[in-house]
């Protein structure tokens, strides 16, 4: 599998893609606290840089489909997955090292999302509680979520094999929050359903963890969310290699 | 005999469709073996059955003697290269770039490189993409590709569709010279038959996913050498008036037989008229590889 990886590694820092992307992605993430301190001047309230940490976690995903996504859908669209297959690499490790690279992916734009919201944040506006445990906490259960969320990027366009599954991947966060008002229709005497529909789903996970919880702290139901993460990346990985496996190639 | 690849009774259905139906062949180790079919004929989906892209749906196939069932399968497949319909490659890259990926793939270092780039012709296509390349470019960067992990087995599809003559003439000495200087064995499966002709050492004819005859080049050159065709009443005298000339023949029928050695016509009817067998008609004929498959299969379809 250390071949593959070093395939796919070059295949993925070679091109400018993910160089454009890492751009786009900082540019975004450096104009959030940027924003909230012009807001706070104008408003001569004391914002502080520890509070919107984690407020583009949701968006990780769409960067990570972007270049991951289209990067997997890409090697089907080309069939060069082909030249992969035919010297003898086993479709298990052909599929787990999209899974890795793609990973990489995601922990390359959480790590600029931490580093430049705590720089330029920090540059701009105090921090309340930051570096403290909570915080940490806290990284490591988004970092699940971002998890689960790359898990499923890589399934549906390992899946799909098709620019649809790399249009899907990019907006299946964007589908899943548009969902998320109608748990509202849930009655009132359902509500544990609805709690546990958003405990388990990521981008309502999401939700939760960034704007209904502490800053320095988690989610009560912490422990749920971070077992439906495992789940879903056991599950999309398991079920992604044996679809894999089972599919005929052009 | 050594055979780099056998299929037994393999059976590849997709939904209703039947692709290959109880299809057997065997490519005999440092042979190139010519598939020969017409489009829809299965070749392709038997191509892509033994290099791992498509599961047969019954049958097996062995390669290098392991079967496909065998965990060791992917081991062997490691001494094959394979270009299958169009070349795959990163569009985005050079020649050079692509070929680089697939020596990681392999984990091999990247010093056969330049010699694979000079063999197929494109060592000078400098920081050019893969993208902007020719067809041709584009095909023989599909052959590089299969050459780089230096295989003992080459599956080529359709390698010199798109090529101009120049470039199919490149193409078919490289092939001869992988074969003859290395050893290598060659399945090549191509349309443009008298190409094929050229090249190949053993022929398979696949029609409606069946291998409906396997043959040696020397047993296809038989069938299909310069005759002269003879129609007679009794080919019984026939046959004993050319014993008698010591004329090579051969009897098809109770009035039809073919006569391989030269021939001269005058004394031959006269000896036949002798003895009362008379001849209805004698024509000339050669058959081309194309002319004998489209006798095998039977008339001219979409070949």
């Amino acid at each position: 599998m250390s071949k593959l990886l070093a395939e796919g590694l070059r295949r993925l820092f070679k091109g400018k893609r993910l160089y454009v992307v890492m751009i786009v992605f900082a540019c975004l993430v450096a104009f959030i606290p940027i924003l909230l301190s012009i807001i706070a001047h104008a408003s001569d309230e004391t914002g502080h840089a520890d509070e919107f940490l984690f407020v583009l976690a949701g968006q990780i995903p769409t960067f990570v489909s972007i270049v991951a996504g289209m990067m997997i859908c890409q090697d089907f669209k080309n069939n060069t997955i082909r030249n992969k297959i035919i010297i003898g690499h086993s479709r298990t490790n052909i599929y787990l090292t999209n899974l890795i690279v793609s990973l990489i992916v995601m922990l390359i734009f959480f790590i600029i999302n931490i580093v430049v919201m705590v720089v330029v944040g920090g540059i701009l506006m105090p921090f309340k509680v930051f570096p403290c445990v909570g915080i940490f906490k806290k990284m490591l259960l988004i970092l699940a979520i971002e998890t689960a969320f790359t898990s499923t990027i890589v399934f549906i366009c390992n899946s799909m094999k098709s620019t649809g599954g790399f249009v899907l991947a990019l907006c299946m966060h964007y589908i899943l929050t548009t969902i998320e008002p109608f748990l509202n229709f849930i009655p009132y005497k359902h509500r544990k359903i609805r709690e546990f529909i958003m405990e388990i789903v990521p981008s309502f996970q999401v939700t939760l963890v960034v704007y209904n919880s502490p800053v320095d702290g988690l989610p009560s139901k912490w422990l749920i969310m971070l077992i439906s993460c495992v789940v879903i990346t056991v599950v999309t990985t398991v079920l992604g290699i044996a679809s894999f496996n089972k599919s005929d190639l052009k | 005999m050594d055979y780099i690849l056998q299929t037994q009774h393999l059976r590849k259905t997709y939904g209703k469709f039947v692709a290959l139906d109880d299809l057997t062949l065997n490519i005999p180790k440092g042979a190139i073996y010519g598939m020969v079919g017409r489009n829809g004929a299965g070749k392709t989906t038997l191509i892509r059955v033994i290099t791992g892209l498509n599961s047969p749906t019954k049958g097996e196939y062995s390669l290098f003697g392991v079967k496909h069932t065998d965990a060791k399968i992917l081991e062997v497949r490691r001494k094959t290269g394979a270009v299958v319909e169009t070349p795959s490659l990163h569009p985005d890259m050079t020649a050079r770039d692509n070929l680089i990926q697939q020596t990681l793939a392999l984990g091999i270092p990247k010093d056969n490189i330049d010699n694979i780039l000079k063999l197929v012709g494109l060592a000078n296509t400098g920081k050019k993409k893969a993208k902007n390349f020719s067809l041709g470019m584009r095909q023989r960067l599909g052959v590089a590709f299969s050459l780089v992990g230096d295989p003992e087995f080459l599956v080529l599809d359709e390698p010199i569709n798109g090529l101009d003559p120049q470039g199919i003439m490149e193409v078919r000495e490289m092939i001869l010279r992988l074969n003859r200087e290395k050893g290598i064995t060659i399945l090549i499966s191509s349309h443009i038959l008298d190409e094929l002709s050229r090249l190949a050492t053993h022929y398979g004819f696949v029609e409606r996913g069946r291998v409906i005859k396997e043959m040696s080049a020397e047993e296809l050159e038989i069938a299909c050498r310069t005759a002269v065709h003879v129609n007679v009443n009794d080919t019984n005298i026939l046959a004993e008036v050319l014993r008698g000339m010591g004329l090579e023949h051969r009897i098809y029928s109770p009035n039809e037989a073919d006569i391989f050695s030269p021939v001269q016509v005058t004394p031959l009817v006269l000896a036949l008229n002798e003895k009362n067998c008379f001849v209805n008609s004698m024509t000339e004929r050669h058959e081309s590889l194309e002319s004998y498959f489209m006798g095998l299969v039977g008339g001219v379809r979409n070949v």
